[in-house]
Parts: structure tokens; C-alpha cells; sequence
């Protein structure tokens, strides 16, 4: 016991940099689900609380599926990074409103499993979790999934279906405030453009999300949707349409830049970005799906290897 | 919690003052050969004590009176004091004093020899067309740079009348801060922005000539110019370093321990704080302040224990944190991956060489990923496997 007390003091041995800027990964998730407050307010202020009951039935699933999976895994466990929440808050923002509760459960654990724990956990998914969720139970429920036939009770119209089947002056029919403001029919969160718009900026504001995927996006779908209304702005609307329906905000701004699935280097960025544009209008254009903004993102992301190949020549490099 | 500054200037230099005198010295050794002094055996300052086998490593001195008190294979231990006499009655043994070694008229060959001897490393001070000293603080936090050229000046211009000697340049560039008026004789000055990591070596060699290749240039920082020039001035063996320790840039005796320097800068680390020889982004954090001051180092940093967030062992997220801040231009979320794996060759096809090390991607992470250990051990291990792949050849002929 004498020796203890005199045994010297020792300092914490540890590799450098001593210094760390402070980001940690439950600090990213945690802004970015502050970031989607305003959007699920709106969901909640259009559709009441069935929206609610959606966001938070998606969310309790995400979360108790990753608890459970780090107890099978025999690992500890990771749902206290918040990435969990994040996920099923994203996949509740691209259901309908009304969705029945056992497709939200589906979706919400499919998310998290397929999407996220068989690849290992965060950090191995090689596709947006929240997305991937939402491709299965789209893809296998699709009338459940649907935000057309689900929402009945309401008065607010999708202009995406309207210009689909109805043609491009019936889809004229909701102003572009209106859009903006989300008085429209879709998915619950994914429509509150405004909302979303802010919580993109506040992340970009503190320097948690960098613009160049979401600019990408935006500048892709602008100039295809451009393209298309100048071959014929009889049967296209405008590029305006295209970016304030359907899930494009949500799908710049949160999914797109899902760390794990995008690229890393600033061209590589742009390149996944206007990807992402580009095929969410063609999906539109030639497509069978009114809104195929998820699909755009996920097929941009199965090239993101291919991104990653545009890096830049390494100091010294001849 | 204050984000940290990276910028390289310090604002306000105070005086470079001496540091403390030890009561025992701990002369850290590089391989040096420990044949050359005894235990028991008196020394004066300046006395060698230990020979380095290479041509270019500054041999080791002892920079107090007093007598070794141990040699191991890392380090020599010297108490301070007289050397007391084995009996009664008997002198006591006292060690012949050093004589200052005239360095001036000597030929290149001579002069190179003869810095070995003093303890100057020479290995940088190789021939080329341009020689540029580097005069920016090294690191964020770090100040020494700028004090020494505000207030060293003659010292600094002797040390480079000496290396111009040896490396023969016929240009001569001062790297300094944006706003420094420093001067030395003889040298063109270029202003370069001072925010870290524009000190290191091979981005200041940029700035100057445009290129980014080390080839031609020499490169000698204002630290070690200081060290040849309190030789010249001399004649006698290097056994100091200068340190910034706190707001202080102090001249150290080489060996002394850690505890005293702090205690002189009046810095009293917590247990379980680091304590980093060297800057907060590439320094060497130590377990304890036994351990003495080697020559060449530059700073001593205390980290807070709770300061910043701890590193984990966590997946890398793939948020491109560390490419955006890479003066390197590499990837090293990539690279770490693959060390972590085990695909050597997959981060040596990604350019693993060309890291810096400069600690910025390890500060950048959001996952907390020790970056950095991952490159350094990535090139330690294509290092190996060249020299076994080099040794199997030599055989096989």
C-alpha cells in the first residue's frame, strides 16, 4: 500500500492529434434530427395526429430492431448515437400519413436491418438505411405505401399523379406557394419544402452538411426538368414544378447525403449529386412511378465506388 | 468548449529565457554507442558521453557538472555536484575541461565532422541549389520560431553562415509569417500565410518555388539554425534546445526533466492530463515527466483530460471530414480502412506515402478515429515489407 502512494503520477498516453474539433457522430445525428423538426411540425399541423403516430411508431421501431440486433450481435449496443431516431424519422417522412401501423413496423426494421445491421452497423451500410426501408415496403405494399390511396380525408391533391395521368394542366392546378408551403398530397414530411429548406440551411449554417451534394441535386433536377420544358413546355412543367414536389427537398438535403453512401471528395460529390437530379426527372419523365425521387438516390449511391474513383492527384504526384 | 486557433502566430513573444538547472539530467540517446563513459565517472559540461556510430548524428554531451549516475541503452543519468573522492584524504576525481574547437577556415568535410563532434546533427544539410529556412512556428501553440528571430538574430546569422557552408546554396529564402518583419543577412524573405499546416516543410518548399517536390531544396528550421549558431558562437558541444512551454520559450539544458521545465513555466499538469512533447497535432504525449528533454524538440503542450473528446475504436462513417482538410490531397478515411484491414497494397495504391502527417484528419474526424496512428503504422508496415522483400532478393543472388 506505502508503494501506491508514492508511485508517480502518470499522464494519459495517447496517439496525436491531441486535439479534436468536438464533432462526434451523436452530435451530427443529433443536429440533423433538429434540422427535421420544422417539416415533422408541419406534417403534424396538415395531417394531425395520424402523422405523429407514424413519425413515432417508425422511430420506436428503429430503435428497439438495433437494440435488438446488438444483443444478438453480442455487441454494445449503438442505438445512444441517435442514428436510429434519424433513420426511422426519415423513413416516417416518406410513408403516407395514414399508413397502417404493421407497414411502418416493416419499414422501420427492414431499414435498420437490410439497410443498416447486416452490413454491420453504421458505418458499413453501403445505401441509405431509411431509403432502403421504404424501396421494400413501396415496392411489396404498394397501395399501403401510397400516399394517393391512403390519405382519402383530405382536400389537399398530389400534383406529381395529377401530371402523370391527368396531364400537365391538371397538375397546374396547386400554386407554387401552396408547394412550397406543403399543401399537397405526399409522403407526410417529404412535401413541407419550406421546412425542409430551413433545416438544410441550418445544417449547412453550422457546418454539418456540406452543399455540394444537395446544390448537385437541385442544379441536376433544374437542368434535366429545363431540358425537357424546352423540348416541349406543352407537356412538361416547368423545372420549378419538379423541385418543390415529390421528395426532392428531403432527398437533397437528408438522404442524399447519407455519409456511409455517398461519395467523399468534392467532384465525386457533384458527380453523385447531379446523378441524383438527373434520374429522379427521367424516373419522372419515362418512369411508372409519379415521384421517383428514393429510386434516383439509390441508384446513384450503388455508383458511389465509381465517385470515389474521381480523386484528386496526391501532393508531389507528377 | 473553446475551439482550438490554428493560427501560427502567437501575438505577443516573450523573451527566450533560461531554463531551469536540473539536479539530474536525463540525456535521451538515438543509438548512440554507450561505451564511451562509465558509471561513477566525473563530467563537466560539455564532457562527451556517448559517441553516435553514424557519419551525420550529433554526438551526445553532457551539459552540467557532475557525475553518471547510470547508462542504459535509452538514456545517461547524471547527478549534479562534484564528484565526491573515493576515500578520505584522496582529490576528488575531476574530468578534464572541454576547449572550445575553432570552426572557422575549415573545409566542408572538416566543418561536417567537427558539428558531429559538438552534437549537431547534419544529416539535413545536404548539398542543393536552394536553401530556405523555415521560420514559422511549427505548430499552433507553438511560438519559438517567432522569438527567436525577434530576438536571436546574430546567433541565428552565425548558424547560417555555418550551413551555408555545408550546403553550398546559391540562393538563400526566409520563410516567415504574413506581417513579420524579420530579416536575416543574406536571404530573400517570402511571407507565407500563417495558419497551420503552412509551416510544414514540404507546403513552405511550395510556397516558395512553386513546386511540390522537395528535390534541390534543403530545408533547415530557425530551431536548428539557432542550435549551429550557439555552436559557432561557442566552440563548444550543443547540449541545449529551446522550448515552448505555456506563453514561455525557454532555453533548456538537453536531459533535464520534463517536471522541472514545467514547474519553471509554472504549468502543473492533472493526472490523467497529457502531457505531449511537441505540438497538440503531432507531439509525442508521455506517461510521466521523468523522462528528460532530447535535443531537437520544440515544445511541450498540456492537454487537458477533458478538454476533447476521446478517440474510439468506432467504423469510419465515410464523411469526408478528413479529405476536405488533407493538404495532401489524399484520402485518408480511405487509407485507415485499409490499414485497418490489412490491405497494405490498397493504401499504398492510394498514396499513402504522400501524407504529411500533419494530425489535421485525426482532428477533423467525426467518428474519432485515430487517423494518423493508422498512416503511420500503414507506412511503417510497407516499410518493413520493402526491407524483407530487399533482404530475400540479396540472398536469392
Amino acid at each position: 500500500m506505502a508503494k501506491e502512494a508514492t508511485a508517480p503520477t502518470l499522464y494519459t498516453v495517447a496517439a496525436p492529434p491531441h486535439w479534436h474539433c468536438g464533432r462526434t457522430v451523436t452530435g451530427v445525428m443529433q443536429q440533423y434530427i433538429l434540422a427535421l423538426v420544422p417539416a415533422a411540425v408541419m406534417a403534424v399541423v396538415y395531417y394531425g395526429l395520424p402523422a405523429l403516430r407514424v413519425m413515432a411508431l417508425s422511430c420506436a421501431t428503429a430503435v428497439a430492431v438495433e437494440a435488438l440486433c446488438c444483443r444478438i450481435m453480442d455487441r454494445e449496443s449503438s442505438v445512444d448515437d441517435f442514428h436510429a431516431v434519424l433513420t426511422g424519422l426519415l423513413l416516417a417522412f416518406l410513408l403516407p400519413a395514414m399508413a397502417p401501423w404493421w407497414l411502418v413496423v416493416m419499414g422501420a426494421a427492414l431499414s435498420i436491418l437490410i439497410g443498416k445491421m447486416f452490413f454491420g452497423g453504421l458505418g458499413g451500410n453501403p445505401l441509405c438505411p431509411a431509403v432502403v426501408g421504404w424501396a421494400i415496403v413501396a415496392l411489396s405494399w404498394k397501395t399501403q405505401a401510397d400516399p394517393d390511396a391512403m390519405v382519402l380525408s383530405t382536400m389537399l391533391i398530389n400534383p406529381l399523379t395529377q401530371l402523370k395521368y391527368l396531364g400537365l394542366e391538371a397538375a397546374q392546378q396547386v400554386s407554387t406557394t401552396d408547394m412550397l408551403l406543403g399543401r399537397q398530397l405526399g409522403a407526410l414530411g417529404a412535401t413541407q419544402v419550406l421546412a425542409l429548406l430551413a433545416g438544410g440551411a441550418y445544417l449547412a449554417a453550422r457546418g454539418v452538411l456540406r452543399l455540394c451534394i444537395p446544390l448537385a441535386f437541385l442544379a441536376g433536377v433544374l437542368l434535366t426538368a429545363g431540358i425537357f420544358f424546352m423540348l416541349d413546355p406543352g407537356v412538361h412543367p416547368s423545372p420549378v414544378f419538379h423541385l418543390l414536389t415529390g421528395s426532392v427537398v428531403l432527398a437533397a438535403f437528408f438522404l442524399a447525403t447519407d455519409p456511409n453512401s455517398s461519395p467523399v471528395t468534392r467532384p465525386g460529390m457533384v458527380a453523385f449529386g447531379l446523378t441524383c437530379g438527373v434520374m429522379t426527372v427521367l424516373i419522372r419523365v419515362y418512369g411508372i412511378y409519379p415521384d421517383g425521387t428514393p429510386f434516383a438516390v439509390l441508384f446513384a449511391a450503388l455508383f458511389t465506388p465509381i465517385f470515389d474513383l474521381i480523386r484528386p492527384k496526391p501532393f508531389g504526384a507528377r | 468548449m473553446t475551439k482550438p486557433r490554428f493560427s501560427l502566430l502567437s501575438g505577443s513573444s516573450g523573451p527566450v529565457q533560461a531554463g531551469p538547472e536540473p539536479g539530474v539530467v536525463r540525456i535521451p540517446l538515438r543509438g548512440h554507442s554507450t561505451k564511451t563513459i562509465k558509471k561513477k565517472a566525473p563530467v563537466n559540461p560539455g564532457t562527451l558521453v556517448a559517441e553516435h556510430p553514424g557519419t551525420s548524428v550529433g554526438d551526445a554531451h553532457s551539459p552540467i557538472l557532475g557525475v553518471v549516475a547510470d547508462v542504459t541503452d535509452a538514456e545517461v543519468v547524471i547527478t549534479a555536484g562534484p564528484a565526491q573522492p573515493a576515500k578520505e584524504g584522496e582529490a576528488a576525481p575531476t574530468a578534464p575541461a572541454v576547449a572550445p574547437v575553432p570552426l572557422d577556415g575549415l573545409s566542408r568535410d572538416d566543418l561536417k565532422k567537427a558539428l558531429k563532434s559538438l552534437g549537431v546533427s547534419t544529416s539535413a544539410f545536404a548539398k542543393a541549389p536552394l536553401l530556405v529556412v523555415n521560420g514559422l512556428n511549427p505548430e499552433p501553440g507553438t511560438h519559438i520560431a517567432e522569438a527567436l528571430l525577434a530576438q536571436c538574430r546574430e546567433t541565428l546569422e552565425k548558424g547560417l553562415a555555418l550551413v551555408q557552408k555545408l550546403v553550398e546554396p546559391p540562393s538563400v529564402v526566409l520563410a516567415v509569417p504574413a506581417g513579420s518583419a524579420a530579416t536575416l543577412h543574406g536571404c530573400t524573405v517570402k511571407q507565407l500565410s500563417p495558419v497551420y499546416p503552412s509551416s510544414l516543410n514540404p507546403l513552405v518548399v511550395k510556397a516558395v518555388t512553386g513546386k511540390e517536390s522537395m528535390n534541390g531544396v534543403t530545408v533547415v528550421s530557425v530551431m536548428d539554425l539557432y542550435g549551429v549558431g550557439r555552436v559557432a558562437e561557442t566552440g563548444l558541444p550543443l547540449t541545449e534546445t529551446v522550448l515552448t512551454v505555456g506563453d514561455k520559450a525557454l532555453l533548456v539544458k538537453v536531459g533535464t526533466p520534463l517536471a522541472d521545465v514545467l514547474a519553471q513555466a509554472g504549468v502543473a499538469p492533472e493526472p490523467c492530463d497529457r502531457v505531449v512533447v511537441g505540438g497538440p497535432l503531432r507531439g509525442k504525449a508521455v506517461a510521466s515527466t521523468d523522462a528528460g528533454v532530447a535535443k531537437g524538440d520544440y515544445a511541450l503542450t498540456v492537454v487537458p483530460a477533458a478538454a476533447f473528446p476521446p478517440v474510439t475504436d468506432k467504423a469510419c462513417i465515410n464523411c469526408g471530414e478528413c479529405v476536405l482538410v488533407c493538404p495532401s490531397r489524399i484520402l485518408p478515411g480511405f487509407i485507415t480502412r485499409f490499414v485497418e484491414f490489412k490491405l497494405f497494397d490498397k493504401a499504398k495504391e492510394y498514396h499513402i506515402e504522400a501524407c504529411m502527417e500533419c494530425g489535421l484528419c485525426g482532428y477533423a474526424c467525426t467518428a474519432r478515429r485515430p487517423l494518423m496512428q493508422f498512416i503511420r503504422l500503414g507506412k511503417q508496415t510497407l516499410e518493413l515489407q520493402a526491407s524483407a522483400l530487399t533482404a530475400c532478393r540479396l540472398q536469392g543472388e
